[in-house]
């Protein structure tokens, strides 16, 4: 039995090197482990040890300021063509996400990584710069989502924003990816409180069937609002960081080209839970829209709570606020950890959760740097934090596009992709994606500018 | 890497052998700085709908 068992004494760098690092011996435990399962044909076995990055991903995208979105959505719109508008942006988002998983399975390396070695450090450092500013921003609405959770349960700001920090340095002190990633799928579980929450608001099903075979109906029809919870509702599901994340836990977590079709199902896995979950906040949250009360002054999720109270029951919305903390930690965890991975790949540095802190100081630094950063802003009487928390998800939508084109380039590459290079029907549902949102945020830049074009 | 060895899959050391630089074609290239203006100009559009948003 060839893998049996591990012989990790071998060489892996120079001739003086002799012993393989703690994070690839850790690495080879899961692979062996892997190879086991795989050769004893248990499917869901095999699933289940090699699913996690994709349901990561998903869940992690259903963060604070897009169920904040998702809120304001079924507030102001009710049931109707919201609902099969977001099951649409998570079939976007697994087209998106797939590429970065067969990018990581093809070539064992990271997005940042890639961008750098292919493109140069001149659009490299345009990448990172996208990443960075798109990433801290949104680590700050996730401690605002925490936050407001917190103070729906009579905590103070800067209580439960200093657990959510301690809770996500401690994530990091795991120092082992399978740990971490399990750790996180657990909390993930979390994102589906609003399922029961959605239930407590009694949703007729047929106004539910009738939005998902018509598309409506649309109250107020075409105007800025629903222009900007489209790109909100679009930036609530696909953003940069979840490409840069994703293609860097498979790598870290070892996949390689055999195990796709796995990592394609928990993508898929992810994107049925995520959307379920989405759908469920604007469902809980529709009827606000019934009871026509103006959410336009709510400062934070926990507004929706609170506001939800007399019409689906305490219970109903003590799980809203909940679901929105999780939202928020869960977020904070693998928002971070993105920025962690493309630094360290950028600069060379080693790159793993399976690192210790003396050897990963710069990897974890790095995420332990931008969320205190983040908790910081959050703790600032008289922060913004509501417009912020609106304006993170059109940034992200914006800067989707050239994070999108990337991705492109990249999984067209035959010399490194091979046989897993994009065909024509990807490149046309990647190229479309490209397109369409690059069309809705000039559309959406045009009438910020000029708001007397939709008046008539 | 040998295949289905799990220590070589294991792998993941950032000193492994740089990929060549790709040399971007003309069309690549004009997409890339087209995308790269749109961001330029939809950021302050961006934060000046913030700013509205302040104010309201």
């Amino acid at each position: 039995m060839p893998h049996d068992r591990l012989e990790l004494d071998v060489h892996t760098q120079g001739a003086g090197e002799s012993r393989v690092a703690r994070e690839d011996q850790l690495r080879a435990r899961d692979r062996q482990k892997i190879h086991q399962v795989r050769s004893g044909g248990r499917r869901f076995r095999l699933l289940w040890l090699l699913a996690g990055p994709g349901v990561l991903v998903m869940m992690g995208e259903n963060d604070g300021p897009s169920m904040v979105s998702y809120a304001t959505t079924g507030a102001t719109y009710g049931i109707g063509f919201f609902v099969p508008f977001i099951l649409l942006t998570f079939v976007m988002a697994f087209v998106v996400q797939e590429m970065a998983v067969r990018l990581g399975a093809a070539t064992g390396r990271g997005h940042a990584e890639l961008i750098f070695q292919r493109f140069g450090p001149f659009w490299g450092y345009f990448a990172m710069a996208d990443l960075v500013v798109g990433n801290l921003l949104t680590l700050v609405t996730e401690f605002v989502a925490i936050q407001a959770g917190g103070l729906y349960f009579g905590l103070p700001a800067w209580l439960s924003v200093s657990v959510g920090l301690g809770l996500v340095t401690a994530a990091l002190g795991l120092r082992r990816y399978a740990t971490w990633e399990r750790a996180l799928m657990v909390l993930a579980a979390g994102n589906l409180l609003f399922v029961p929450a959605a239930l407590l608001a009694h949703p007729s099903g047929a106004a539910l069937t009738h939005a998902l075979a018509r598309w409506g109906p649309l109250p107020g029809g075409f105007n800025l609002g629903f222009v900007t919870l489209v790109l909100a509702n679009i930036g609530a599901t696909v953003t940069p960081w979840m490409i840069f994340f994703q293609q860097s836990a498979v790598v870290d977590k070892g996949l390689t080209r055999v195990d796709l079709p796995q990592g394609r199902m928990d993508t898929a896995i992810g994107a049925v839970l995520a959307a379920i979950a989405g759908i469920a906040t604007v469902v809980a949250a529709a009827p606000l829209f019934a009871a026509h009360v103006n959410v336009a002054r709510f400062a934070s999720g926990a507004d929706f709570a609170t506001a939800l109270r007399p019409l689906i029951g305490s219970t109903g919305a003590t799980l809203f606020a909940l679901g929105i903390i999780e939202a928020g930690l869960l977020a904070a965890m693998t928002i971070s950890t993105s920025s962690s991975y493309a630094l360290a790949e950028t600069i060379s540095a080693r790159h793993s959760l399976n690192l210790n802190f003396a050897q990963g100081r710069i990897f974890y630094g790095a995420a332990i740097v931008s969320t205190l950063f983040a908790a910081c802003i959050v703790v600032i009487p008289g922060a913004p934090l509501l417009a912020i928390t609106l304006t993170v998800n059109i940034i992200a939508t914006l800067l989707m596009a050239p994070a999108l084109l990337f991705l492109l380039l990249l999984v067209n590459d035959r010399e490194i992709m091979g046989s897993l290079a994009n065909g024509w029907k990807a490149n046309i549902a990647g190229g479309g994606i490209v397109l369409a949102i690059s069309l809705v945020g000039a559309f959406y830049g045009v009438i910020i500018v000029f708001p007397n074009l939709l008046a008539g | 890497m040998h295949p289905n060895n799990p220590v070589s899959e294991a792998s993941n050391d950032p000193g492994k052998a740089r990929l060549p630089r790709r040399k971007l074609g003309r069309g690549t290239l004009a997409l890339l700085i087209l995308l790269r203006v749109y961001v330029l100009l939809a950021v302050p559009v961006v934060v000046y709908a913030f700013i509205l948003a302040l104010h309201q």
